[in-house]
């Protein structure tokens, strides 16, 4: 009896202090950063990532793009930095190759009844994108590691960035194929009218546009200083990239020489409507200093 | 009176003995020593491009690892934190009761999911992205069997609504070119999925989530329906053969869910109305229809159920 009380007690004091030691133990993680001993790549230090590029879901023209970013990160998560592409050629959408197909060659004789473009007059009336660039604001939330088909392992962070977005396009030449009023009536009295659009370019489709821009974009990092660079960037401007009328404003005059009203279409500023712009961008980005501290 | 002393010290040591290893376990604590990220000074150890050693090769460190991907280097990272720490705590006993705790963090965790053997339901929703003219909203989804924990085999489909664009009015307007248009109608392909990548990310430095990037390609057919010119004309459909080839992505939210999203394309030989227009009727127009080639982009995003629910690991911890 003496003996079972003994092992009793004993069993007692020994389940009382384990559970009491396994639940004062606490968890050591709580509280932690997730990673330590980590690479910092972006603190402190200037990034300069020249890149080429291209737009994509356009209507018309399709721009390839080369240029620079270069940023500033004030630590971690934030960074500010400034970024301008120039676009030495584009080429045509499905859509402009679909439509030039079916315009005529050379413009209707009556282009008061059929004032179908040809297809120069429709190419030319595009307006191009020559120069994408703006300031911007990026946040960088997240850092991770990858494998690729289990063999190759890299380091990555994915970024979100926003700004201004700035836009030059090169306008489109109308002139060659339109007459103003003022023609039309000299052309008439010397008995030369026709083959002409009616259309009175009041402002042209080209110039600086300004709106608001943002985008995603990752990092894959090569060594501690050079990393591949991805970037989806998104500006929203406004432009007419047809450079035709869109919302039917047009201008009456009294030909004398006919005795008639003619109206004349009229493209300007009006004509412009906002359109998302997207580009896409492939890029080395270089870090300066060149040495990445860990983290502790 | 022997036994009942007995007793009185037995009692006495069971209310006071569990908070000397409670106070002792605090004190551990406050010896860990865990210093904020520093970026102002160099690390002493020689820096390494990427990650610790044991990330790079998780094999070493764990031979139950079978995916180096799968290493966690927050674990690995705090281990290795601590041991290079171990130098600031105070006494050996202290260092090995720090240790005592570290112990029990594993240096290489295991995969979040493991999907060898599981089915997987994905419903999504999508949106067509490379055409100007006619956009459309995908509804579907899939339905996948993992035969390995990479590769999986699937049937998937979705139905489209579509929506004209303001370019497809301005086209008629600005170059007085009526469009071709097909609405699509059905997609549905048998399809091959392969996980080509996996990996984590770490959110603010804080909460580390998963992720794949997978490949697909498939076979199957969708339907289409002509946009007659004519609008007195009826619309014909046609069903084409259609290949997939995509890529995408998955966040591992638990064991049985995920953010899934993915870029697709079905390509196809689609028929139009010819451009001549001339066509009296539907009939004709479909005699004399168009063929052409298409890429049909889609952007599709959703959220992935496996069955069943819940699995064991097939390795030790």
């Amino acid at each position: 009896m003496k003996k079972l009380l003994h092992f009793l007690l004993f069993v007692s004091i020994l389940g009382t202090t384990v559970s009491s030691y396994a639940v004062e133990r606490g968890d050591p993680l709580k509280g932690q950063p997730a990673v330590r001993k980590r690479v910092l790549y972006l603190p402190g230090r200037f990034e300069v990532t020249p890149s080429v590029g291209v737009s994509f879901l356009q209507d018309y023209r399709h721009s390839f793009l080369v240029g620079a970013k270069a940023e500033y990160h004030l630590n971690d998560y934030l960074s500010f930095g400034f970024a301008a592409h120039f676009s030495p050629f584009s080429m045509n959408t499905g859509l402009t190759d679909e439509i030039q197909a079916t315009l005529p060659n050379q413009l209707e004789d009556d282009t008061w009844v059929n004032p179908t473009p040809s297809k120069n007059a429709m190419m030319d009336a595009l307006n191009e994108i020559k120069l994408v660039m703006g300031p911007h604001i990026t946040y960088t939330p997240a850092f991770g590691k990858m494998g690729l088909f289990s063999t190759i392992f890299f380091n990555f962070d994915v970024y979100f960035f926003g700004g201004l977005g700035i836009v030059m396009f090169e306008a489109g030449d109308l002139s060659p194929y339109t007459d103003t009023p003022a023609e039309y009536r000299q052309a008439v009295t010397a008995g030369t009218a026709g083959q002409k659009l009616h259309i009175i370019v009041e402002e042209e489709n080209g110039g600086l546009r300004f709106g608001p821009q943002a985008g995603l974009g990752f990092h894959f990092y090569l060594n501690s200083w050079m990393a591949v660079n991805m970037e989806f960037r998104w500006m929203y401007v406004k432009r007419n990239a047809a450079g035709f009328d869109r919302n039917g404003d047009r201008i009456y005059e009294l030909i004398e020489a006919e005795g008639m009203v003619r109206d004349w279409v009229v493209v300007n500023a009006k004509d412009e409507s906002w359109e998302n712009t997207m580009f896409f961008h492939f890029g080395l980005s270089m870090f300066f200093p060149q040495f990445a501290p860990r983290s502790n | 009176m022997k036994t009942w002393a007995i007793v009185l010290f037995a009692l006495f040591a069971t209310w006071t003995l569990p908070a000397v290893p409670a106070a002792h376990a605090r004190g551990a604590d406050d010896d860990i020593i865990m210093e904020e990220d520093d970026t102002s000074k160099p690390a002493e150890e020689k820096p390494a491009d990427g990650d610790l050693p044991a990330d790079t090769d998780p094999a070493a460190t764990d031979p139950a690892a079978t995916d180096p991907a799968a290493t966690d280097p927050a674990a690995t990272d705090a281990a290795a934190a601590v041991a290079g720490d171990d130098k600031d705590n105070k006494t050996k006993g202290d260092d090995e009761d720090a240790r005592s705790y570290w112990s029990d963090i594993k240096v290489v965790p295991r995969k979040l999911i493991l999907k060898q053997n599981r089915i997987e339901l994905i419903p999504y929703m999508g949106i067509t992205l490379n055409d100007n003219l006619i956009r459309h909203i995908a509804l579907g989804g899939e339905f996948g069997y993992y035969m390995s924990d990479a590769m999986s085999i699937g049937v998937g489909g979705h139905m489209y609504m579509k929506q004209q664009t303001d370019r497809a009015y301005l086209t008629g307007l600005q170059q007085r070119v009526l469009p071709t248009l097909n609405a699509y109608l059905y997609t549905a392909t048998l399809n091959v999925n392969y996980e080509a990548a996996y990996g984590k990310f770490a959110f603010h430095n804080k909460k580390i989530l998963q992720w794949g990037i997978f490949l697909s390609g498939g076979l199957g057919v969708t339907g289409t329906e002509v946009i007659p010119r004519n609008a007195a004309h009826e619309p014909w459909t046609n069903m084409n053969i259609t290949i997939q080839v995509g890529a995408g992505f998955r966040v591992f939210i638990n064991q049985w869910l995920t953010l899934w999203g993915g870029v697709r394309n079905y390509m196809m030989q689609d028929k139009f109305e010819n451009s001549n227009r001339t066509q009296p009727d539907a009939e004709a127009g479909e005699k004399n229809a168009a063929a052409r080639f298409i890429n049909n982009i889609v952007f599709q995003i959703g959220v992935s159920v496996f069955f069943p629910t819940s699995f064991e690991y097939t390795t030790f911890k």
